[in-house]
């Protein structure tokens, strides 16, 4: 793999911001002895990463856009918990949470609550195309929800086995995220357009795409969607399912093969965990949660 | 039995087109089987051929693939456009979700009511000279590569000169303060199986007009 150079982005950026992020107990994971007794002060990071970014060593933290790598890493350093940045509510982040608790990830998150912290973000580079979600993972700030989904997938083996599994995996996971991006979409409209959209969602369900995925269980007789192993496919459907039923309650009910498929992905014990009050899981949005979107991303 | 890959679809760019691009690329040669009527998209859902009623569907490798983010990720592993890792692997998607945004707005554009369209050029040009060049000609900047990912084509390179292409057809002025992406412009457009792509006769589509709404229209009643 190739690298930029640091001094590209100092012209450019003011600070790197994946370094800036970091709280200092982070920071001190990743640079300072492992035995260090006590947590340096923000201004200690801060000029840490100033001699960081400016220090032709190979230690020196080398950043691509949207990626940071630390050369002979210490095994161990790299792995911090993935941190999610959004609103507190479920929008689009929702899936990535649900896969992160699937593979029993922990991970932190950041909640944006002021417009300036959502401008702080897109002013220290952070934001590739200027929005959230942002998760960082590995050392890289990826945004789009879609690379960061099938990032993590692949990551903790939710993606089939080979080429053609995973394209299945894709087709389930994209027809399934077509029907949730409507229901995402309703708390944001006119009360008659969310009537009309919220009708159509459950007719969508219904005639297009669960009997697809009833059809599928139905012809391979097998636990989950695809290669008889949980992948990514199972998790989207599961989320899917629960987010209709929240919509109308009897939406299953001519699908058995489906309601057997809801339990008994529900009871995977990582799953159980995450549907489970306190978990990081979040709750449908309300009024208050729409305003606040509304006024941060300013529409 | 490997045939060549079929792509069905109405005579026009719609959201094939970018799989039709990702194809000619990778010096793939494909056959095209267009709807023109509403009865050939039902025969085609009758036959139980569309998973969720709807194309893109391309038959590929004994499989009838649906849903363009599935098609694209496919044809790109396959023919080795798709990075050389998982790190690789999600710049190129983090890259292309971002064009892919940007071109939805395009795409959409002849769909919208007539009242609207100047408000959503407006937002087009606003976002492609704000948001999405800038981003892109700092990848290019980083690196001061050839490529976006890994110095090596990606789907992401062709995807991005597909995008230029689709803005300049809208507005040739956005693309004059971005001197690295019309540099990649002019280097992609010379591979040769691009070069071919780009010239008359290939299966490229021109640009949408009235003629290919209405027919859209009829054949997907709306």
């Amino acid at each position: 793999m190739t690298f930029g150079t640091p001094a590209a982005f100092q012209a450019e950026d003011h600070g790197d911001c994946s370094l800036r992020q970091l709280k200092p107990h982070s920071l001190s994971q990743a640079m300072a002895p492992p035995d260090a007794s006590k947590a340096p002060t923000e201004l200690q990071c801060r000029m840490l990463c100033a001699s960081w970014y400016f220090s032709c060593s190979l230690e020196a933290h080398i950043v691509v856009f949207g990626e940071r790598v630390k050369e002979n890493s210490e095994p161990g350093i790299m792995a911090a918990k993935p941190k999610l940045y959004y609103f507190h509510g479920r929008g689009r982040m929702e899936s990535i949470r649900w896969l992160l608790a699937a593979a029993g990830v922990e991970f932190e998150e950041e909640f944006l609550e002021t417009r300036e912290q959502y401008e702080k973000l897109q002013k220290d580079g952070c934001l590739l195309f200027g929005q959230v979600p942002l998760v960082e993972v590995d050392g890289m700030m990826l945004t789009q929800t879609r690379a960061i989904l099938s990032y993590l997938a692949a990551k903790f083996n939710f993606y089939g086995k080979d080429l053609k599994e995973r394209v299945r995996i894709d087709m389930y996971v994209d027809g399934t995220l077509d029907l949730m991006a409507m229901i995402m979409l309703a708390p944001f409209q006119r009360p008659e357009e969310k009537q009309e959209t919220l009708a159509s969602v459950i007719q969508k369900a219904k005639a297009r795409y669960f009997p697809v995925f009833e059809k599928i269980l139905k012809d391979h007789g097998e636990d989950f969607l695809v290669g008889n192993k949980f992948s990514w496919a199972d998790i989207q459907m599961l989320e899917a399912i629960l987010m209709v039923e929240e919509l109308n309650a009897s939406v299953l009910s001519d699908f058995p093969l489906l309601k057997a498929f809801k339990t008994r992905i529900s009871n995977i014990p990582t799953i159980k965990k995450f549907l489970q009050p306190g978990s990081q899981r979040k709750p449908p949005p309300d009024a208050h949660y729409v305003d606040l979107v509304s006024n941060i991303l300013q529409f | 039995m490997a045939g060549k890959p079929k792509l069905h679809y109405f005579n026009a760019r719609g959201r094939m087109e970018p799989i039709r691009w990702l194809l000619a690329a990778a010096g793939v040669e494909f056959e095209e089987q267009f709807l023109e009527s509403a009865e050939d998209l039902e025969k085609l859902k009758n036959d139980g051929y569309l998973m969720f009623q709807q194309v893109p569907m391309v038959e590929i490798d004994g499989m009838k693939l649906v849903q363009s983010r599935a098609i694209l990720n496919y044809i790109a592993s396959k023919y080795d456009l798709y990075g050389k890792d998982l790190k690789e692997r999600a710049l190129i998607d983090m890259y292309t979700e971002g064009m892919a945004d940007l071109y939805e707005m395009i795409l959409l554009l002849p769909l919208c009511r007539p009242e609207e369209k100047d408000t959503k050029i407006a937002l087009i040009q606003e976002k492609t000279k704000n948001r999405y060049f800038p981003a892109f000609e700092k990848v290019l900047k980083s690196h001061e590569q050839d490529y976006l990912v890994g110095n090596k084509l990606s789907r992401a390179d062709i995807q991005l000169v597909e995008l230029l292409y689709f803005v300049e057809e809208l507005d040739p002025s956005l693309i004059s303060s971005f001197p690295l992406l019309q540099a990649l412009k002019t280097r992609i457009s010379n591979l040769p199986t691009l070069k071919k792509f780009l010239q008359p006769g290939s299966p490229r589509k021109p640009p949408t007009n009235a003629k290919s709404v209405e027919e859209a229209r009829k054949i997907f009643k709306f």
